[in-house]
């Protein structure tokens, strides 16, 4: 059972054609990243850093729960990633 | 201080309502707020929380009125284009409420001044827009033990939270973003846009966790994240847990004061 993820709308401009919802097949939050960048080439550079981590500007929740990379995503599970966003 | 004839009018809306009443008008008059950017977070913030009767309004922006800036920031008029957004927002809020009053920064946010900003009211509001402010704010709130209420803005999107991490076990701004983006890595308003009449949403939002925060009222959004897609029309709250390693306020910071 693939996992619905929910992208930063900040970066949707970035990636034409990239939605704002979509469903993907990953066991991990770090698998989550690979099918995204997959993709769209340069997401990935875009929400975790060379560590590898996910960047400090960014956050990646599980359910509602803050994850990391290595975080599972069980079958069904919904990754909402948001950025933080400055405008005013 | 006791209501007078015109205020039990004014805010006869307020005073029926069993969860503020008299008790609570008298708290918002004599509450202090300081709102950082009169824009399209300030506007609507600075509106409803005079109309409110917040006793002291402060107000910081160093900008003047651009005629691109009136799509959203409805505190300014057309009249008001080369203005200073302080001085055109001063206006626009006697006229709504003449009875409280306004304190006029016309200064940008640094390093230096917000200390002393912020030492001079009871809540701080963050409608700047730019991360500098951010962290400024965040740092500045939590060193002074000051309540902050962020909103941010981008294309169809708000996020909305309360910090107050000078009380045990909530998180600051840092918890949930150590760091400000590196240069470019997302885009402002200015590059990316914004939907106007969002603005008016969060900048709402904002100033009705302000009231609910002087009248001690309903559960406070620190501790989560508010977002707003206007584009699904949904609203979505994610928990933000403390950071334990949080540069500022983990048990080991390395910020020891504002820079």
């Amino acid at each position: 059972m693939p996992v619905h993820v929910t992208l930063p709308a900040a970066l949707l401009p970035l990636f034409p054609g990239a939605p704002r919802e979509l469903e993907l097949e990953a066991a991990t939050v770090a698998e989550a990243m690979d099918a995204l960048e997959a993709r769209w080439p340069g997401m990935r550079d875009r929400l975790c850093d060379s560590s590898p981590a996910i960047r400090r500007h960014i956050n990646v929740f599980v359910e509602g729960r803050r994850g990391a990379l290595e975080t599972a995503l069980p079958p069904g599970s919904r990754l909402f990633i948001i950025t933080a966003i400055s405008g005013g | 201080m006791e209501l007078d004839e015109q205020q039990f009018h004014r805010y006869a809306r307020h005073l029926i309502l069993d969860e503020v009443g008299e008790e609570g008008q008298e708290k918002l008059l004599d509450a202090k707020v300081l709102v950082v950017g009169a824009g399209g977070l300030g506007a609507p913030m600075l509106m409803y929380l005079a109309a409110a009767g917040i006793g002291t309004l402060g107000i910081v922006d160093y900008d003047e009125v651009e005629l691109s800036n009136l799509q959203r920031q409805i505190i300014h008029g057309t009249a008001d284009l080369g203005r200073l957004k302080v001085d055109s927002a001063i206006d626009t809020v006697t006229a709504l409420n003449p009875g409280i009053k306004i304190v006029a920064h016309r200064e940008m946010l640094t390093a230096e001044n917000v200390a002393g900003l912020v030492a001079q009211y009871d809540v701080v509001a963050d409608g700047s827009d730019n991360f500098d402010c951010r962290y400024l704010l965040n740092d500045a709130c939590y060193f002074a033990g000051k309540t902050l209420v962020s909103g941010a803005l981008l294309r169809f999107e708000g996020q909305i939270s309360v910090f107050k991490a000078h009380q045990p076990g909530n998180p600051c701004y840092r918890c949930l973003f150590p760091e400000k983006p590196p240069a470019d890595m997302i885009p402002r308003c200015s590059q990316a846009g914004i939907l106007g009449a969002v603005a008016g949403v969060v900048g709402t939002l904002q100033a009705t966790e302000i009231l609910k925060e002087i009248l001690g009222l309903g559960d406070s959004l620190a501790g989560r994240l508010m977002l707003y897609d206007a584009l699904t029309s949904r609203f979505q709250s994610v928990k933000v847990p403390k950071d334990p390693d949080c540069p500022l306020c983990g048990s080991q910071p390395s910020i020891r004061q504002v820079a």
